[in-house]
C-alpha cells in the first residue's frame, strides 16, 4: 500500500467498494430466492 | 391532490429557479459562462449525477423494478470502471489543452473535419434528445395532473430556459446541488414511508420478492442477447459510460467547470461511488412498491386516464368482469403470500418451493387479465398507450402516501426534468458557439459577443425542443427512434476519441474514413438484428453496438493510416 500514490489509492478503493456491492448483491439474490 | 401539494411543488421549482437565476447574475464573458465558477468536487460531482438522472429515471426505474425485478442495476457495474480510465486518461488531456467543449480536442489532433463531425453528430442526436427529455415526463405528468400536454412540455421547457440562459454553466451546476438534494431527499423519504406502510416485517418482505424473482440483482450468466447481466454490465457498459461521461458535452461540461484537475477527477470519483446505490435505491423502492400491492389491491391499469376511457367506453361491462376475476385473482394469490411467509418462518423449503410455483402460476394468470384488459383498450381506441410502467410509482404516491409528500414527489420528477434538460441546452449551446459559430463562422469577435450569442443558442435549442416535444407525439415510435439515435452513434464517437488519445500515429483522414465506414457498419447490424448478415445469424443486445462501433474505429483506423498520404503530424498531446 505504500508505494501506491495518493490516486491510485482512490481507484483501488473505487473498486473495492464495487466488489463488496456485487457481493452483498449477489447475496441478497441468493439469500431470499 | 391538495392544496398543500401545489405549494410544496410550485415552492420547489420556484425556490430553485429564482435562485439560479439571482445567484448568477451579470456574467460578462465567454469564459464565466461556458466555464461556470471554478466548482469543487462534490459539486460537480452532484452535478454529473443530476444531469444523467433525468425525470424518466424516478418515473420509469421503480416501475421497471415493479415488474422485471432489480436487474437492471448491472447496467451500472461499468460505471465506476469508466470514471477511473476517465480520471486518468481524458480529463489530464482535456485541462492541459484548456478547452472549452470535447470536440475541440479532436482539431488538435486530428483536423477540423474530424471536429465538426462529431460537434455535429452531438448536436442532433442531443438535441433532439433534449426534445425527449421534456416529452417523455411531460406525457405522464400531464396525464397525472390533468394538464395539457402542450403547456407541460412549455412549462417544463420555459423555466428551465430561464435560468439556463441567463446564468450558463454556473447556473446549471448551482441549481443541480438543490435538485440533487429535492431528487434524493424525495425518493429517501418515499422509501421510508413504504417500508413503513407494509403490513409484514422488512425481512418477510425481502422474502416475498426474493421468491417472486424481484430481487435478481446480479446474474452472472453469458448471454449477448440479454440486456442486464454482470458481463454487458462489465464490458458493453463501461464503453457506453465513457462514451457518455467522456465525450458527451452535456457530461464533459460539468467537470470542466472545475476548481483543478484534482476537483474534476473527485467529482467523477464520487459519481463512481454514490451512482450504483443511488440506482439501487430508486430499484429497491420499486420492489417495495411491488411488495405493497401483494397485500393491498393494486389498480388492474396504472394510467387512471386510460382505465377511466375504458369505463366509459362500449366496452365497460367487460371490464367490469374482469376487474372482478383480477380481484378473485388477487385474493387467492394474497393467500398464498401469507402461507409462503408461514413456510419461510418454518424454513419449510418443499412448502416454499410448491408455493413458489403456485403463485407465479397465479401472477400469470393475472398478466394475463390484464393483457385483457390492454387488448379492450386497444378496441376502444387503436392509439391507447398500454404500457403503464411508467406510471406504477406516482399512482402509488397519488393514492398512499400523506399530504405534502405527493407534492413534494412531483418536484422530484419536475426537478428531474429540469436538471437533466438544462445541462443538455447548455451543452447545445456551447458546442453551436464555440465548435461551429466561433470556429468556422465568425471567428474574430468579442468575448462578450460570444457570450451572448452562446446564450442566443441556448435559448433557440431551447424553444427547439420544445417545438420538437409538442409535436414528436404525432409521430408513432418516434421517441424510441431518438433513444436508439444515442446508442447508434455513441460507439464511433468513443471510438474518435480512443484512437485520439491511445493511437497517435493516426491521423485525421484515416480516422474521418473509418468512423464513416464503422457508422455504416452500426446500422447495417442494426438494420439485420434478428436475422442474418453475411450468413451468420445475429441478434445483439443493443448495449453492444458501443463495442463494436467503437473497436470498428480504431481497427479501420489502424489498417487504413499506412495507405493514407497525409503526413502532417497530429499535435503532441502528451
Amino acid at each position: 500500500m505504500n508505494k501506491m500514490t495518493n490516486w491510485t489509492k482512490v481507484y483501488f478503493l473505487l473498486m473495492l467498494a464495487l466488489l463488496v456491492q456485487i457481493i452483498l448483491y449477489y447475496g441478497l439474490t441468493q439469500y431470499f430466492s | 391532490m391538495s392544496t398543500f401539494d401545489w405549494i410544496v411543488l410550485f415552492g420547489t421549482i420556484f425556490l430553485i429557479v429564482t435562485y439560479g437565476i439571482y445567484k448568477t447574475r451579470g456574467s460578462k464573458d465567454l469564459e464565466g459562462y461556458l466555464k461556470g465558477g471554478n466548482d469543487n468536487w462534490w459539486t460537480i460531482g452532484l452535478s454529473i449525477m443530476a444531469t444523467q438522472a433525468s425525470a424518466i429515471t424516478f418515473l420509469s426505474t421503480p416501475g421497471q423494478a415493479y415488474a422485471d425485478g432489480m436487474r437492471f442495476i448491472q447496467f451500472y457495474f461499468g460505471l465506476p470502471v469508466a470514471m477511473i480510465i476517465l480520471s486518468v486518461t481524458f480529463i489530464p488531456i482535456y485541462y492541459k489543452l484548456k478547452i472549452y467543449t470535447a470536440y475541440e480536442f479532436l482539431e488538435g489532433r486530428f483536423d477540423l473535419k474530424t471536429r465538426t463531425l462529431a460537434a455535429l453528430l452531438f448536436l442532433v442526436q442531443r438535441g433532439l434528445a433534449a426534445g425527449i427529455t421534456i416529452l417523455a415526463p411531460s406525457i405522464i405528468l400531464s396525464s397525472l395532473l390533468g394538464w395539457n400536454l402542450v403547456f407541460t412540455n412549455v412549462f417544463i421547457g420555459i423555466i428551465v430556459i430561464m435560468y439556463t440562459v441567463s446564468g450558463g454553466t454556473k447556473a446549471v451546476s448551482i441549481t443541480h446541488k438543490q435538485q440533487m438534494a429535492v431528487m434524493m431527499g424525495g425518493m429517501i423519504l418515499a422509501g421510508i414511508l413504504i417500508i413503513n406502510m407494509l403490513p409484514v416485517k422488512f425481512t418477510e418482505a425481502l422474502h416475498v420478492a426474493g421468491k417472486m424473482d424481484k430481487l435478481n440483482i446480479v446474474n452472472f450468466e453469458f448471454d449477448l442477447s440479454d440486456r442486464y447481466n454482470f458481463w454487458s454490465g462489465m464490458t458493453a457498459a463501461v464503453f457506453l459510460f465513457l462514451s457518455y461521461f467522456g465525450t458527451d458535452q452535456s457530461q464533459v461540461q460539468r467537470y470542466l467547470t472545475g476548481k483543478s484537475l484534482r476537483e474534476s477527477r473527485m467529482g467523477l470519483v464520487m459519481n463512481g461511488f454514490l451512482k450504483i446505490p443511488m440506482q439501487f435505491i430508486i430499484l429497491f423502492i420499486g420492489v417495495m412498491v411491488f411488495v405493497f400491492y401483494q397485500f393491498y389491491q393494486p389498480p388492474i391499469f396504472f394510467n387512471k386516464v386510460q382505465s377511466e376511457k375504458l369505463e366509459q367506453s362500449e366496452y365497460s361491462e367487460e371490464f367490469g368482469i374482469l376487474q372482478e376475476n383480477y380481484a378473485q385473482g388477487f385474493e387467492a394469490k394474497n393467500a398464498d403470500i401469507l402461507s409462503l411467509l408461514e413456510a419461510v418462518e418454518a424454513k419449510d423449503e418443499v412448502r416454499i418451493n410448491e408455493l413458489k410455483n403456485e403463485i407465479a402460476l397465479k401472477s400469470d394468470h393475472q398478466e394475463q387479465i390484464r393483457d385483457e384488459v390492454k387488448s379492450l383498450m386497444v378496441k376502444n381506441d387503436p392509439f391507447a398507450e398500454t404500457r403503464d410502467t411508467d406510471y406504477v410509482f406516482m399512482r402509488f404516491v397519488m393514492d398512499y402516501l400523506p399530504q405534502g409528500v405527493i407534492g413534494l414527489l412531483f418536484a422530484v420528477i419536475f426537478c428531474a426534468a429540469m436538471s437533466s434538460t438544462s445541462s443538455e441546452l447548455n451543452a447545445l449551446g456551447s458546442t453551436s458557439t464555440v465548435d461551429l459559430y466561433k470556429r468556422s463562422i465568425k471567428k474574430q469577435e468579442s468575448s462578450g459577443h460570444y457570450m451572448l450569442s452562446s446564450k442566443w443558442f441556448t435559448a433557440l435549442w431551447g424553444i427547439f425542443a420544445i417545438i420538437f416535444a409538442s409535436y414528436a407525439m404525432l409521430f408513432e415510435n418516434l421517441i424510441q427512434a431518438v433513444n436508439l439515435l444515442g446508442s447508434l452513434f455513441y460507439g464511433t464517437i468513443l471510438g474518435i476519441f480512443l484512437v485520439g488519445f491511445y493511437m497517435k500515429w493516426v491521423k485525421g483522414n484515416a480516422v474521418f474514413i473509418a468512423a464513416l465506414i464503422a457508422e455504416a457498419l452500426i446500422l447495417l447490424i442494426h438494420w439485420k438484428n434478428g436475422s442474418e448478415l453475411f450468413g451468420i445469424s445475429i441478434d445483439i443486445g443493443f448495449l453492444w453496438y458501443n463495442v463494436i462501433g467503437c473497436l470498428a474505429v480504431m481497427l479501420i483506423a489502424a489498417l487504413l493510416q499506412p495507405m493514407m498520404s497525409d503526413r502532417k503530424p497530429g499535435s503532441e498531446l502528451n
